[in-house]
């Protein structure tokens, strides 16, 4: 089940943040061997910073074991501040029906065993994220990832509209580029990875005092 | 618990420079009943300045400042060395200090600060950070309430951070392109005439290291060579002045 944490219910959601910034380091400090800075076993960037909205996957004994951060294009963000070099001299798409996606990850064990094979757990994270972006009367999810997440959105059936050229940056591809939101990209995910209803659930009620 | 960190990362939110960082800072101890929290930004190298944004009296950080205390302090030293937290305080690694790191602490408890439980922060390369909560309790109930809370510090500790690191540190931003606190820095003595090899040796990293900084500024500057990234970067610097 994927939880929608907004900026006025961080507090609601310690346990989950802990865990996402942990996973956040597995992935992109342990798996990936990324640049990113670290503290106590997470990972955290000055991003974070912007009062981000988080989806994150959690399991049915309450471990958090995907998540991905979602940005307004019209304020700072990855593609815009800090890759804007993988838009090859074209502006950055900014509107209020487009946001950024970023650190979008998933524990190992829900990455799916089979090669070619994307795993259920990546469709919800996927499906999440267009249900998302219908709740908030979005057009465009834009991101920058690499061409192994690229792989995996086309065989999702949820290709990334690329923005700029693939280059090297670090020890990985990077990639821009636009996602598709729209009600016909959700039932393609939705038939595709055999969901069969919202993948998204939203708490409407503060914690009480 | 959680109301004490919405408010804390509500209060971050609204802070836009030290002051409003250190009353943050404050309010946060009082609400978890710690005299003390702080958070140091360390400098590449082992003998640079540290700053430090904190809730301790400031009778305490203006005296450690003015002894130079930062250059034996223990806790920093850890910090320096260590991956994971670490507690200190009463007892703590007693025999591997000298006599002037004792007398260190007495003086800390004298103003209330007798262990301290310390997140340390770092990139690639190394520590960049470090966060502090003090207390001038004994050491056995304050390790048992930091076992108690201890996601809810982590939490604290890298909110606290990443909010210090895009409003307080340098903006790193040439040509338009946000840089990492590492190539920036590596591109700083490049404008000033250092090879990668002196580079290296000036902030303790190796040759390889540099190199691949400077390899990541040439791509983000979508430059061919080292010295048109360091022409944008001295062309921004005139702009600002």
């Amino acid at each position: 089940m994927l939880v929608l944490v907004t900026p006025d219910r961080y507090g609601s959601f310690i346990d989950e943040l802990t865990q996402m910034h942990a996973l956040r380091y597995r992935v992109f400090k342990k798996r990936l061997d990324w640049e990113v800075e670290t503290a106590a076993g997470m990972e955290v960037d000055s991003f974070d910073a912007l009062q981000p909205t988080y989806l994150l996957r959690r399991d049915g004994d309450g471990a958090v074991s995907g998540c991905v951060r979602l940005l307004p294009s019209q304020g700072p963000n990855m593609l815009r501040n800090t890759f804007p070099v993988l838009l090859d001299g074209r502006e950055c798409p900014a509107g209020p029906d487009i946001w950024e996606s970023s650190r979008f990850a998933l524990d190992q064990a829900h990455l799916g065993q089979v090669a070619g094979i994307v795993s259920s757990s990546t469709y919800e994270l996927f499906a999440g994220m267009v249900e998302f972006g219908l709740s908030r009367n979005l057009s465009t999810i834009i991101t920058v990832t690499d061409v192994r997440v690229e792989r995996i959105l086309r065989r999702a059936q949820w290709p990334l509209a690329r923005l700029g050229t693939a280059r090297a940056l670090g020890n990985t591809k990077a990639v821009a580029g636009s996602l598709e939101i729209s009600r016909t990209a959700l039932m393609r995910l939705r038939h595709a990875g055999n969901l069969h209803g919202p993948a998204l659930w939203v708490p409407v009620i503060d914690e009480a005092a | 618990m959680h109301h004490i960190f919405q408010r804390f990362v509500d209060g971050l939110n609204d802070s836009h420079d030290p002051n409003g960082f250190r009353s943050t800072l404050e309010e946060a101890a009082l609400a978890l009943d710690l005299p003390c929290f702080a958070y140091a930004r360390m400098p590449a190298q082992i003998d640079g300045a540290v700053s430090l944004i904190a809730s301790y009296p400031s009778i305490w950080t203006d005296h450690y400042f003015e002894c130079h205390y930062e250059a034996l302090d223990p806790v920093i030293l850890m910090a320096h060395q260590s991956v994971e937290p670490f507690v200190w305080g009463e007892e703590w690694n007693e025999s591997n200090l000298t006599e002037r790191q004792k007398a260190f602490f007495e003086e800390a408890a004298v103003f209330g600060i007798r262990c301290g439980f310390t997140i340390p922060i770092r990139d690639g390369d190394g520590p960049i950070a470090a966060v502090t909560f003090a207390s001038s309790e004994k050491r056995e109930s304050f390790v048992r309430s930091i076992t108690m809370n201890r996601r809810v510090l982590q939490l604290m500790a890298i909110s606290l951070h990443c909010h210090a690191r895009r409003k307080l540190w340098p903006s790193n931003i040439v040509a338009g392109v946000q840089l990492s606190a590492r190539e920036m820095e590596c591109l700083v003595w490049a404008t000033q005439g250092k090879s990668a090899w002196a580079t290296a040796k000036i902030i303790g990293v190796s040759d390889a290291t540099v190199r691949f900084h400077l390899a990541n500024v040439r791509t983000k500057l979508r430059v061919c060579s080292l010295r048109q990234a360091v022409a944008l970067l001295n062309r921004g610097q005139t702009c600002n002045s």
